[in-house]
């Protein structure tokens, strides 16, 4: 039975229609007779749109559960991360004259709500557990032939990642005395996105716009991307004819070519993240940066929170407009100095990868797909 | 009784200078029974960040457990224990409790103390301690922006979250007897030098102790020409100088040991036109915590605004010439910052090379001869080159860079 009550109360039976996983839009809301007294402040719109949010993505038998429940529980005693609206007022409920004004919450801006997701996932991640690294598995024979037959890989750091984790599986590791060194690359734009990412997943904060720019700016490409210094650097202690350079999108491959490896088994890929995850990742760095030393944070990156948004994947971070002659200038420039260098080139750059934009609610969509992974994968 | 005193706020009320004092003299605290928890001057700042989850231009790096450190050291302590930053003003529901109950020790004495100063005052600072944050927005449009009853965006949260004295009572006060509540008012100006230190120490109860007083922390002020070449320091140069340089060259050399000494320049005030909107804000505030029951320590009329300044100088329009002063004088600053960094330099290259000479004599012993000869003929065959190998991976370590 719908009952007629005042601002306080409607907002208190609002809060327990959430909890019981309730997804009604607060100016919809309509209480029903019941008790409605509990003392305790309100918790701000920010958090309880966050709430009635999960519930909406959520079947109703998994909101009835435990793990559900404590995830809502958490995000309603979560203060939002960094600068912005303290807890602020539901519209139409208790009177302040004080304070931040009172909000529709269903109106709230992406950031808003993004600030107190951040702030759950950063604490989540934050108390798992990490598992310690994994020993390295190489047998005496492929380590021996490391010996003899030793490589080095560098440039794209996800190509790199790839490459070592694919030889490895094949029996072929890096060895510490190199006699071959293979650049992997690839567009140039893909390359950029891949060290940003990666960077990302290892820790960094920074805005990709921001990031790219500065490069510009300074007209210096990050290391791992600037394959005719690689280049340079490598054929002088090693010999041009004993530096490859394997582009495109079969980098890997061409580089296993290279050392005589035909089959290679399967391997698991360094998951590439959508521009939208790498985002939160980005933000709740700048958050986990403030709860743990840095080597539990890298740990927790790849252990906990790269691996739950693995799913997460779509194209590479897209170079605005402004940035994007700059960007062909160089590629047009490296190419043509490996061409001048005289080392081996493997495999087609040619294809340029198509890239992707995120937006604060793209963003948002991603950080509650992971605030649900939370319950089971996390918590 | 032992007291738990936490100075919650707000910016801009001689915060600062209390602090400093209240860390020099930590260890006489401490003899005398006071608890002020800090290992570094910034120590209870970072507590803070790391309390509220606030990243800080890559300070919080350093902040990594500090709240919960501290909290451990104010449960431990047998006597009055004091935690005093302003940036708590603009905590949370959930940092509020978060920090409550880690404070907590049973038959302690909460006591929150929040020290307070007219808005007409606070205005324009709030806008300077923006702009030596490296802001770029200019003083009208920052008006604009806090005055707008919306308060959307980061910059209106913040200032309503470490200003408005009523709010900032209700988040962290609601539950403490409001005798225990004490709002140390900022005297006017023109007031006795010694009279907000004597506030502090009658809200604190550090008048019966022995202190030793100093004035090198306080927060200076800028003029009206001196933060406008901040702010245009700041458009210029944000991009190209990363916050880790920003503090020490900008905020610290410029700002506060440069700029900050130029008093004859005009004063930054609120405009003539905003000043009937601060003083109803003020009405309503001093209304409010009237009824409140607080433990005033000053005068509530303290937050009253005087009359509009007769010489207002509009910092988005500050005379050129002024402004040539004092970048001229910042200059002459960053030319002497710049001769000390170059000698510190030419000292360090004179240091390196006196090293590299003593390794040049180590190199010379002839049994360093002797084995670098036989690496260099290991290194020109295949053969040679693996044991040189494998002897790196028996001994453990490689000599080559990878």
């Amino acid at each position: 039975m719908t009952v007629v009550v005042d601002g306080d109360t409607r907002a208190r039976a609002w809060v327990a229609h959430l909890r019981q996983g309730g997804t009604t839009r607060w100016r919809a809301f309509e209480p029903v007779a019941g008790e409605y007294d509990d003392p305790a402040p309100l918790p701000g719109a920010a958090q309880l749109e966050l709430v009635r949010r999960l519930n909406e993505r959520t079947d109703e038998e998994s909101r009835r559960g435990t793990a559900h429940r404590a995830l809502l529980e958490r995000v309603l005693a979560t203060s939002g991360v960094g600068r912005g609206p303290i807890e602020q007022p539901l519209v139409g409920g208790p009177e302040r004259r004080f304070g931040t004004p009172p909000v529709d919450p269903a109106r709230l801006a992406p950031r808003t709500l993004l600030r107190v997701a951040v702030g759950v996932l950063a604490e989540s991640v934050a108390a798992a557990d990490t598992p310690p690294p994994a020993p390295a598995t190489a047998g005496l024979v492929p380590r021996l032939r490391g010996l003899v037959q030793g490589y080095a890989l560098a440039g794209d750091p996800m190509l790199v990642h790839d490459t070592a984790r694919a030889l490895r599986a094949a029996g072929r590791p890096p060895g510490s005395t190199p006699r071959t060194v293979l650049l992997l690359g690839d567009d140039l734009q893909r390359v950029l996105g891949d060290v940003w990412a990666w960077r990302v997943s290892h820790g960094a904060s920074v805005p990709w716009d921001r990031w790219l720019a500065r490069r510009a700016r300074e007209d210096r490409l990050p290391r791992p991307a600037d394959l005719p210094l690689l280049a340079d650097h490598w054929g002088r202690r090693l010999g041009v004819r004993r530096v490859h350079v394997a582009l495109g999108r079969n980098a890997v491959t061409e580089a296993a070519r290279v050392l005589g490896v035909r089959n290679l088994p399967a391997y698991d890929e360094v998951p590439r993240l959508s521009r939208a995850a790498l985002d939160l990742v980005r933000e709740t760095n700048l958050v986990l940066r403030l709860m743990v030393p840095n080597d539990r944070h890298r740990a927790l990156l790849r252990t906990v929170l790269v691996p739950l948004l693995a799913d997460e994947t779509g194209r590479p971070p897209m170079v605005p407009d402004g940035l994007a002659a700059w960007v062909a200038r160089r590629e047009g420039e490296q190419r043509a100095a490996l061409a001048r260098g005289g080392y081996a080139l493997h495999g087609d750059p040619a294809l340029p990868h198509p890239a992707g934009d995120a937006r604060d609610d793209d963003v948002l969509a991603v950080a509650l797909r992971a605030l649900l992974h939370t319950r089971t994968e996390v918590a | 009784m032992d007291r738990l005193i936490l100075h919650v706020g707000t910016p801009k009320t001689g915060t600062s200078f209390l602090q400093d004092v209240l860390f020099r003299n930590r260890e006489g605290l401490a003899e005398q029974g006071v608890l002020y928890p800090a290992d570094r001057f910034d120590g209870q700042f970072l507590a803070a960040l790391d309390l509220m989850r606030l990243p800080w231009g890559g300070l919080e790096q350093e902040a990594v457990g500090a709240w919960d450190d501290l909290a451990r050291r104010v449960r431990e302590w047998d006597g009055t224990a004091i935690v005093s930053h302003e940036i708590l003003a603009t905590a949370g529901r959930a940092h509020v409790e978060r920090a409550l109950e880690s404070l907590h020790r049973d038959g302690r004495e909460v006591h929150v103390v929040l020290s307070v100063r007219d808005l007409v005052r606070q205005i324009p600072a709030e806008w300077q301690e923006n702009v030596k944050h490296r802001a770029t927005i200019d003083y009208a449009e920052f008006l604009d922006t806090i005055r707008d009853p919306a308060r959307e965006g980061r910059l209106a949260s913040w200032f309503w979250g470490v200003q408005e004295i009523p709010d900032i009572l209700e988040r962290w006060a609601s539950g403490v007897d409001p005798s225990r509540v004490h709002l140390v008012t900022v005297p006017p100006p023109g007031a006795p030098k010694d009279l907000l230190w004597e506030r502090f120490e009658r809200a604190f109860g550090l008048d019966t102790l022995d202190l030793e007083l100093h004035d090198e922390r306080s927060n200076p002020s800028l003029g009206v020409p001196e933060t406008a070449l901040v702010r245009a320091v700041n458009l210029a140069a944000n991009e190209q100088v990363p916050p880790r340089h920003y503090r020490p060259l900008v905020r610290e050399l410029l700002a506060h040991q440069t700029l900050s000494r130029r008093t004859a320049s005009p004063r930054l005030a609120l405009p003539p036109d905003a000043h009937a909107w601060a003083e109803e804000l003020s009405r309503s505030w001093v209304e409010a915590l009237r009824s409140g029951g607080y433990d005033v320590v000053g005068d509530l009329r303290d937050l009253l605004p005087g009359p509009p300044s007769p010489a207002y100088e509009d910092p988005d329009e500050a005379a050129e010439a002024q402004v040539l002063d004092a970048a001229v004088e910042a200059i002459t600053a960053l030319l002497v910052e710049a001769g000390r960094l170059r000698e510190t330099e030419e000292d360090l290259h004179r240091q390196l090379d006196e090293a590299r000479e003593a390794l040049e004599r180590s190199y010379l012993r002839p049994s360093y001869v002797a084995r670098e000869r036989v690496v260099g003929k290991a290194e020109h065959s295949a053969l040679g080159r693996s044991l040189l190998a494998a002897y790196r991976a028996v001994r453990g370590r490689s000599s080559r860079s990878a």
